[in-house]
């Protein structure tokens, strides 16, 4: 009777191979990368499909009825008059409106990331068990729907509003603000309401994930709180800086709802403002998806650089 | 608009459509709509005026009635600019350019519309103009909104910002109007009162209305003929009217006195009861036959003419030179 092997015998590891369980089983080649699988569908379906009928459309033509787009498949009919034409009016005629957008958002998001880094740091670090309440509570009013809001913003900056009545009990102006007179500083404002939570909650993840030894090894070696916290905790939350710049940036750049209610007024229109125009009047069809390209193709520099930094981090870890 | 016939054209079912004017011709071109079976619209000859029966838009009226009417003028606040001021000018079109109103003064995010009132002011009655020195200076006049009168673009101006004080002066149409002076606060007879429409005196300008029609693909056509001629007998057009305030032609209702006729809406709500068709306080707003024989109509415009126009217009919303 053979005396029995440390090693797991070839019918053994079979055995823990088929059941898919032990440590130092082999795995199918597919196995996990099949796990892949749904997320690779949901990105063909919901991105490539799509991404791909914007481009057609771009490149497309129009019915000769009704003026509405019809998308061409087949890259070899594709014409670049009307995304030539479009492209000209970017660099021409509505410069103004792509300056202003990244203005808006520049600032906005800008004012976002100050406010929000405050907010999460608070929330993080001195939250104590309080914290998942915290969270709640500022994400709370973003419970009700967006359009709401600003709704509920018009009538609140209203010249009879609440915000002009408090601003003239305390005497700070002596008569009503004209808040919704086409003011970039509203738009700007309402940008700011309007995506504020998905800055502080990427910030809120990797500023709780800070470990504190860190900070008090950074104290330990002599460094007073501002450098320990730019020395330290500030490069350490990098990446939700840009996690949630990201975030709240590529939205804010195809915003038309926010300028729409709140301003009305075509000194503050965005490049969201000019894709919806084109969007709902007839035989506007490929000059609307040629602005989803040309805004795509600006807001890949942020992305790769996105990218490109997270991948660093990664590596460095 | 648009998104409508977009879904008829992928071959969304309904057994009746409502189309504006200006796409009538492409749906039928498209095969879209079906042919009205006269015989099961009695309503249309007895009760509807007789412009209608034979429409230049559909001669014979062979796929459409009629719906609702409306002039497209000026809506402004009484307190501001009295209606002798506006009526007393030259040109009264001229009146939402004036820079002494900068701030308060509204449009519609609707190129037609819009362009057509920059037409009448430079005293173009062609609101379907493909002439190139028509449309610059309907450019130019656009873009002046901008700079002169920093002008906002609302669908909600003429019903919600008039009334809240937040413009003075507004594109509107008449049915807008006609509905609108109890929409938002203060809700008061003198805010209502205060609320005014001005449309020429001698009627020529903007007018169209709308129609209903029953696609080529209804599955219930006799139902939707029953619906029509229901949506256009007497009484259950006025009562559509008295609730949107869009006026149907119908032969019984006598002009002169919508003003002073209560509607459904006064037996429906208490709060702003007596409610009249038309409020007295805008008599402009009523639209009467024969404001088809001297208005002017927006009608369909060729692809490169709607290019064109659409350009202007584009450039105007971008808010250029700004």
């Amino acid at each position: 009777m053979p005396e029995p092997s440390a090693a797991p015998s070839r019918r053994s590891a079979r055995r823990a191979h088929r059941a898919g369980s032990s440590e130092g089983v082999h795995y199918p080649r597919w196995f996990w990368p099949s796990f892949s699988l749904p997320a690779i569908l949901w990105l063909l379906v919901l991105f490539v499909l799509p991404f791909y009928t914007v481009i057609s459309i771009a490149f497309g033509t129009v019915d000769p009825i009704f003026r509405s787009p019809l998308p061409v498949y087949q890259p070899w009919y594709w014409s670049t008059e009307q995304f030539g034409e479009t492209l000209g009016k970017v660099f021409g005629i509505f410069s103004p409106v792509y300056i202003h957008t990244f203005q808006y958002v520049f600032i906005a998001s800008a004012i976002c990331l100050v406010l929000g880094y405050a907010i999460a740091y608070y929330v993080a670090r001195y939250g104590g068990k309080r914290k998942a309440l915290l969270l709640a509570l500022l994400i709370s009013p973003f419970w009700i729907s967006y359009l709401m809001r600003m709704l509920a913003w018009i009538n609140l900056l209203e010249n009879d509003g609440y915000v002009n009545k408090f601003l003239m009990f305390l005497n700070v102006v002596d008569r009503p603000v004209g808040w919704l007179e086409g003011r970039p500083s509203t738009v700007i404002l309402g940008l700011v309401y309007g995506y504020i939570p998905y800055m502080i909650l990427p910030l809120f993840g990797f500023l709780d994930r800070i470990d504190v030894s860190l900070l008090e090894s950074g104290r330990d070696l002599g460094g007073s709180p501002f450098s320990t916290f730019f020395r330290v905790t500030l490069p350490l939350s990098k990446p939700g800086i840009l996690a949630g710049t990201i975030i709240v940036t590529l939205p804010m750049f195809g915003d038309y709802f926010t300028n729409n209610l709140l301003s009305g007024s075509p000194r503050t229109t965005m490049i969201g403002n000019l894709i919806d125009e084109a969007y709902s009047t007839t035989g506007q069809g490929p000059e609307m998806a040629s602005y989803v390209l040309i805004l795509m193709a600006l807001l890949i520099v942020p992305m790769l650089y996105y990218l490109r930094s997270t991948a660093r981090t990664a590596a460095g870890r | 608009m648009d998104e409508a016939v977009a879904k008829l054209e992928a071959g969304q079912q309904a057994d009746v459509f409502f189309p504006t004017i200006d796409v009538l011709g492409k749906l039928v071109a498209a095969d879209l709509l079906q042919p009205l079976n006269h015989d099961l619209l009695p309503a249309l000859e007895s009760d509807n005026w007789g412009v209608f029966q034979d429409p230049y838009y559909d001669k014979g009226w062979r796929y459409s009635v009629p719906y609702t009417l409306y002039t497209t003028g000026i809506g402004y606040r009484r307190d501001h600019i009295p209606d002798d001021v506006i009526a007393g000018r030259d040109n009264p079109w001229d009146i939402l350019w004036d820079p002494q109103y900068a701030g308060k003064v509204g449009a519609y995010p609707s190129y037609r519309d819009v362009m057509a009132i920059a037409l009448m002011k430079n005293g173009i009655t062609d609101l379907n103009t493909g002439k190139e020195s028509d449309l610059e200076k309907v450019r130019q006049d656009l873009l002046a909104l901008t700079t002169d009168v920093d002008v906002r673009i609302s669908y909600s101006g003429a019903y919600s910002k008039l009334p809240k004080d937040l413009f003075w002066l507004m594109t509107a149409w008449s049915g807008d109007m006609a509905a609108g002076w109890g929409y938002a606060p203060p809700y008061t007879q003198e805010a209502y009162e205060n609320i005014g429409y001005w449309f020429p005196p001698d009627r020529r300008g903007p007018v169209d209305n709308d129609l209903i029609a029953i696609p080529k693909n209804a599955e219930h056509p006799a139902l939707g003929h029953a619906f029509i001629n229901y949506f256009i007998e007497f009484q259950n057009a006025m009562d559509n009217f008295s609730w949107n305030a869009y006026q149907p032609p119908q032969n019984q209702a006598d002009p002169d006195t919508l003003t002073t006729t209560e509607g459904l809406y006064s037996e429906v709500t208490t709060w702003a009861a007596p409610a009249m068709y038309v409020a007295p306080w805008m008599p402009s707003a009523v639209v009467r036959q024969e404001d088809f024989d001297v208005g002017f109509r927006e009608g369909p415009l060729t692809p490169e003419v709607d290019d064109h126009w659409h350009d202007i217009w584009e450039e105007f919303i971008a808010g250029a030179r700004t």
